[in-house]
């Protein structure tokens, strides 16, 4: 591979010991930088006949410390691998190697007419490979799906270092539907080195509008009677005053600051259509009682709205050197009651909460700010992100809607799955990985006792009381 | 040249250990970034030099613990000083962290960690030969007439620098030096009426684009401007960026007196690295008694010339100029001062001129001020990437704002033997409007 | 778990276990039909117990020797249907006639549209394309969010939420629609709603073959039109005829079909008559099917379709029928013209090899008995990486084999000779 792309020197592991989710750290062995799918498969079959654990890594965007070498051993970077193989114009597809930026494949497809559609807040850096292994979802994705919908082969190099490929160039599943299962594995199943994923051709008309609301409680209506009327937004976010006041400073985008709530609403497809849905839309934002409303005049305008809305959570950096957020899904139904009770929480505990999120999925991004060196105000989140958890899987949700299980959420599987529901999930890892070297220690909630004490453990993120240390 | 130790006051840990709070480890910086682009290692990008930084600082703080598991500075100085300081990622960066005054509060801290001997050399130079018109006039005649007297040819052709790699890089690099058509101080150009600017010549940008100057001076006059030529010294740029701020605010100091005694309405640059030290200038001086005032006053009217062109809509171009041309963004201008479009709505104004896109303009070209001398290999790679997109434009014209990335590209393209030309954009302004 | 034989009595006299007759003939099997998912791992336990397969298709269920066919018919409790959050937890028991008007009293629908009688746990088992959304495949693995599995060691497994997005844990939803009952028994599903359309409106046409222009303007105008049209078909029974359903509001339809005729060049209308015969058709019951799965470009579609035409030319005398835009061409035999395996088995590899060339693949789907091993040999990939994991999962969840499917075959020893003495 080259000296050049093997990287062991100490401050070297150390840039690789965290992701985006800085709350877990721990430095791998090694870091390798491999270049094509042989290369990592060798890297595997290494680690495999060695028994060394190994953990794949994208562009380090993931928050939920999903590409964090919690046993050490090899990190495996695979942004290298960043090329685009094949644009199929004619059948809707591209097929690249997972180290392609997300963003990068939609500037490839500017002049065809096509667009990638799942598109996260950090699409401008994530790659297509960490998108796939968490099933990353995305503001447009109420409309056109997550990544999963959008994947139709994978090349995979399997934990024992063998390579396969499934699927072609239909969304047909041919025999069990494996990629289904590998999207979303988290690595922990093996190493995706490339895929074919799906193209869909661009609207026509797209509409961008921007709706305030003076409470919670009316936008969180007005969301609500959008979906149950059954008209699907291209986009449907929203913003609280707190994420308005960063986003204006970091874009200078002139969102209003004087309302509780602002909702980011898109309408695409011919232009019909979307006439058609606007007086619809228009309708019930009126009668939610929306202070004021904007549309976007132009393509820029409408680029410049989605640049902050998906560089908020970042934009909080200007408050808090930190942050801490939770991935729930609700039913959307709920969304009005649970809010208020997450703004009580913060209020409770004194800390600084910013809510942006994907409502039209009902799909929380309750992002707590913090300074880590505050070890009070440490405790405090904490103890408030448990509580604004409760809150959600009362009202019916999920732990995580598109950024995965990771570290940083596995003890909480135990909440929300049975013993024999996890068992099932551990059989499936133990099929692909009977070592438990891929990506070790992932999802599944780590038990006490299993000779796991070298990690510093005394993270509270990563225990919890009674049976689970 | 003296071997005292120069004295430069280190930055304090906690200033530093808080600007580096903002950054939240997004990741957002990283495919902005070259270095991280060629090497594919994350200690080479924005987000593993700042994360290295906050490490070794809070180690040095935290006493408690084992001190030889601390990271060291010379374990982090090579990949601070690998940055190009391209500025990208400030760009990308939606947390506002302020990467370029991190990296250059923490190349003062460095400092102790170069080789002194180097590190004397490099102040000699930037204190001494950069500033004197004189002495670089007089490395230029050799230079000029090692090229002319076909002595680089036999040199090119006998491959005898093939020994020395690094020189033969090095060599690689010296364009051909043009004729000089000297300035004289106190010089003017067209109507004392018009409103009133100070062309800033630069060291490296009159020597080796001389022409750029008088191109400048015949767009701006031909926009009814009235170009004056005061008294004036090396920016500082490179003693800037390398963390010698004496060097630095003495070079400044004499630019804000001496330039802002001719009262201009505009200070005027055409180098985009000279403009984005000359608007520092501000930061510089900033607790620098008077020249506090007089260097914000001095910053304020600091803009590059094709910024100020933007500003009207160009007086008519008499000849249409028919080529198709490809912008390169100078790191300089696009992301240290933030003059994105400026360039381009000027050049869309000039008849016949067909602006081509090229992909990844604004990506660093590997030259970043001495970064091609120090870094010879990772310049090397950048670059590459760079005439890659360029040869896809097929533009007849590159043009680029910048003395460091002309001399870049000029030796990227000519290794490739690519003919096409390279210009500065107020050339082709200048050349728009007939004699 | 061991059943007790007091356990045993207590199904049989609650008819839960009874034994199977076809006709008038009584068969050495039972039929099985719990009232309860605790029932329904009751039963699996009994299969294991004495090895004999289980099945829940009917038809397969005839193929065996002492079948256990478990009908879930009593299965069909709504246990939640979250009307605002356009989300339904039902049993799979259920008929899709059932659950369509259940829903419509609601103003709500299941968005693919099948058979009134199909049941609810065939659909997902099967992962079953509807014509209707055929437009993005049609699949139902898009609208489950969660489901409940009884896996053959009796256990009763829980997967995904009431909620449209979710990635906690492995996406087991993904994995178990279309595992074509052969991993467990799905009792229950949550479903992703929509609300019933204000209006919805079918054109039938006569046009000329697919090989003809009219379909390059055709299949951008689909895609443009993609929210809107649910459904695109083109059959061939001695000539080719178009079947298009959009959905929307009524005077949205004016537009459409203006455009839909200048695409076409002032096409013929079929009559009403026709389009109802298509849009029965279109659910492929009771009849043998050939699925291809191609890229859904032009030109994969015409070089399929002429490789068809040269393989059987007698083509014109049974349905084919082409899924624009989704990329499905399907050949459909009934009974009494189904050829003989030797005649088919030549031409099916080279279709099969032709597919896996543009990206695609064959499937067959009830497909007459002797065709199994061959039906076996195209329902699951060639890679033998692929092929190992996929038996290797199998035999995770249903180590026994107890559970398979003529639609995904695991073969086994065991297996080969029931199939093969059926």
């Amino acid at each position: 591979m080259g000296h050049r792309f093997v990287l062991d020197g100490p401050e070297e592991l150390i840039a690789y010991e965290c992701d985006a989710c800085l709350l877990i750290k721990n430095a791998p062995e090694i870091v390798v930088l491999p270049k094509t799918t042989q290369e990592v498969s060798q890297v595997v079959s290494f680690c495999h006949t060695h028994k060394i654990p190994f953990t794949a890594r994208g562009a380090g965007t993931g928050l939920s410390g999903g590409a964090l070498p919690l046993k050490g051993g090899v990190l495996i970077s695979l942004n290298r691998m960043d090329q685009i193989l094949e644009i199929d114009t004619e059948n809707h597809t591209a097929t690249v190697e997972v180290g392609v930026v997300n963003a990068h494949l939609n500037q490839a497809l500017e002049a065809t007419g096509l667009f990638y559609a799942p598109d996260p807040s950090s699409q401008s850096a994530c790659t297509l490979g960490g998108n796939i292994a968490e099933n990353a979802g995305g503001i447009h994705c109420i409309k056109y799906g997550v990544t999963t919908d959008h994947i139709l082969a994978l090349e995979v190099v399997l934990p024992d270092g063998k390579i396969t490929r499934l699927g072609g160039k239909t969304r047909s599943s041919h025999g069990l539907n494996l990629i289904g299962l590998l999207v979303g594995s988290e690595g922990t199943l093996g190493i995706i080195t490339q895929a074919t994923v799906q193209l869909t051709p661009k609207p026509t008309e797209i509409r961008a509008y921007l709706a305030t609301f003076s409470t919670i409680e009316s936008a969180g209506n007005a969301v609500s009677q959008i979906i149950a009327s059954g008209l699907i937004p291209s986009a449907l976010e929203f913003m609280d005053a707190f994420t308005v006041k960063a986003v204006n400073q970091a874009y200078d985008i002139g969102f209003p600051e004087d309302s509780e709530a602002v909702l980011l609403i898109e309408l695409d497809g011919t232009l019909h259509v979307v006439l058609d849905q606007e007086d619809r839309l228009m309708a019930i934002l009126s009668e939610n009682n929306a202070q004021q409303t904007r549309s976007a005049q132009t393509a820029e305008d409408r680029q410049a709205i989605w640049a902050a809305r998906k560089g908020a959570v970042a934009a909080y950096g200007r408050f808090q050197p930190a942050f801490y957020l939770h991935d729930t899904v609700i039913p959307r139904s709920e969304l009005t009651s649970v809010l208020k009770k997450i703004l009580a929480i913060g209020k409770k505990h004194q800390i600084l909460i910013g809510n942006v999120f994907h409502a039209g999925d009902g799909n929380l991004h309750p992002n707590i700010l913090f300074d880590p060196d505050d070890a009070d105000m440490l405790q405090r989140i904490l103890k408030g992100g448990e509580e604004i958890l409760d809150v959600c899987l009362q009202a019916g949700g999920v732990l995580s809607g598109e950024h995965g299980i990771g570290i940083e959420k596995s003890k909480y599987m135990s909440r929300l799955f049975s013993e024999a529901d996890l068992n099932k999930m551990k059989q499936i890892k133990a099929a692909f990985d009977p070592q438990q070297l891929s990506n070790p220690l992932k999802i599944f909630p780590i038990r006490a006792g299993c000779g796991e004490t070298h990690l510093s453990i005394s993270n509270p993120l990563l225990t919890t009381g009674g049976a689970w240390i | 040249m003296t071997f005292s130790e120069p004295s430069t006051p280190l930055p304090s840990t906690n200033s530093l250990l808080n600007s580096l709070k903002s950054c939240i480890h997004c990741g957002f910086c990283l495919p902005v970034c070259p270095t991280y682009k060629v090497t594919g290692s994350e200690v080479e990008s924005p987000r593993g030099r700042l994360y290295l930084l906050k490490h070794m600082l809070q180690d040095a703080k935290n006493e408690s613990d084992e001190p030889n598991e601390h990271l060291q500075p010379k374990q982090i100085e090579p990949h601070l000083s690998q940055c190009l300081g391209c500025l990208a990622c400030e760009t990308a960066c939606p947390s506002g962290v302020p990467y370029g005054d991190i990296l250059h509060q923490s190349q003062k801290m460095f400092l102790t960690q170069k080789n002194p001997f180097i590190r004397h050399l490099k102040r000699f130079f930037f204190q001494t030969v950069l500033p004197n018109s004189n002495l670089l006039q007089f490395g230029a005649f050799w230079l000029r007439l090692y090229q002319k007297a076909g002595l680089q040819r036999l040199v090119r052709f006998s491959n005898v620098l093939s020994l020395l790699p690094l020189i033969q890089h090095y060599e690689a690099l010296i364009p051909p030096i043009p004729q000089h058509k000297p300035f004289n101080i106190g010089m003017s150009f067209g109507n004392p009426e018009h409103e009133r600017v100070a062309l800033f010549t630069g060291c490296i940008m009159d020597v080796m684009y001389n022409s750029v100057h008088w191109a400048t001076i015949k767009a701006l006059v031909n926009n009814g401007y009235y170009v004056t030529l005061p008294e004036q010294t090396c920016c500082g740029a490179l003693a800037y960026h390398g963390g010698e701020d004496d060097i630095a605010k003495k070079l400044a100091r004499k630019n804000v007196l001496s330039i802002l005694r001719s009262q201009p309405d505009w200070v005027i640059t055409n180098s985009a690295g000279c403009g984005s030290t000359l608007k520092d200038y501000t930061k510089l001086l900033a607790n620098d008694g008077i020249y506090a005032e007089k260097s914000r006053l001095f910053s304020e009217k600091t803009v590059d010339i094709m910024a100020l062109l933007a500003k009207k809509p160009l007086k008519p171009c008499r000849l249409p100029i028919p080529q198709t041309v490809a912008y390169h963004a100078a790191c300089h201008l696009h992301h240290a001062q933030g003059i994105i479009n400026e360039p381009e709505n000027v050049l869309h104004q000039i008849e016949g001129l067909t602006l081509l896109p090229l992909k990844d303009a604004a990506f660093c070209c590997g030259s970043a001020g001495i970064y091609n001398l120090e870094h010879p290999e990772l310049s090397n790679d950048i670059l590459a990437e760079k005439i890659r997109h360029i040869e896809a434009t097929q533009a007849q014209t590159l043009v680029t704002g910048n003395p460091g990335c002309l001399l870049q590209i000029t030796k990227g393209l000519q290794e490739n033997a690519n003919p096409m030309r390279i210009a500065h954009p107020i050339e082709l302004v200048a050349e728009s409007y007939s004699k | 778990m061991d059943l007790s034989t007091q356990e045993l009595e207590a199904l049989e006299s609650s008819s839960v276990i009874q034994p199977l007759s076809i006709g008038d003939i009584q068969t050495e099997g039972f039929i099985l039909t719990p009232n309860k998912v605790e029932q329904v791992a009751q039963l699996l336990h009994i299969s294991v117990q004495q090895k004999r397969p289980l099945s829940l298709n009917y038809n397969d269920a005839l193929l065996m020797e002492h079948p256990l066919w478990m009908n879930m018919k009593h299965l069909k409790t709504i246990r939640n249907h979250r009307i605002n959050d356009l989300i339904i937890t039902v049993e799979t028991g259920i008929t899709m006639g059932e659950l369509r008007q259940t829903l419509a009293s609601q103003g709500q629908q299941f968005p693919l549209s099948y058979p009134d009688d199909l049941l609810l746990a065939d659909v997902i088992a099967q992962d079953r394309p509807a014509a209707e959304t055929g437009l993005s495949g049609g699949y139902p693995r898009d609208y489950v969010l969660g489901l409940e599995m009884v896996t053959p060691d009796g256990e009763i497994t829980h997967y995904g939420g009431e909620v449209v997005k979710n990635v906690t844990g492995y996406d087991l939803n993904k994995f178990y629609t279309g595992s074509h009952h052969t991993l467990g028994v799905i009792t229950a599903v949550t479903l992703k709603l929509a609300p019933l359309p204000e209006a919805t409106q079918d054109w039938g046409f006569y046009v000329s073959s697919p090989h003809h222009p009219w379909l390059e303007d055709l299949l951008p105008w689909l895609h443009q039109h993609r929210h809107q049209l649910t459904a695109c078909e083109l059959f061939q029974k001695e000539s080719w005829a178009l079947w298009i359903r959009a959905q929307g509001t009524k005077n949205s339809f004016s537009t459409l079909e203006a455009e839909l005729k200048a695409c076409l060049g002032n096409p013929k209308p079929t009559s009403s008559q026709t389009t109802r015969s298509f849009l029965k058709r279109t659910h492929l019951d009771q009849s043998h099917l050939l699925r291809l799965t191609i890229p859904k470009g032009l030109s994969a579609l015409r070089k399929t379709l002429k490789e068809i035409e040269s393989l059987f030319p007698e083509v014109k005398s049974y349905p084919i029928q082409l899924r624009l835009a989704a990329g499905f061409v399907h050949l459909i035999w009934q009974p009494d013209n189904m050829p003989q395996l030797t005649k088919l088995k030549q031409p099916l590899k080279q279709l099969a090899k032709l597919a896996q060339n543009q990206g695609g693949h064959l499937q067959l789907l009830d497909f007459p008995s002797d065709f199994l091993s061959l039906t076996q040999k195209l329902n699951l990939p060639n890679d033998p990486v692929a092929q190992a994991l996929m038996y290797q999962l199998k035999a995770l969840y249903d180590p026994h084999n107890i559970l398979h499917s003529r639609h995904l075959v695991f073969s086994s020893p065991s297996h080969t000779k029931e199939s093969s003495s059926s």
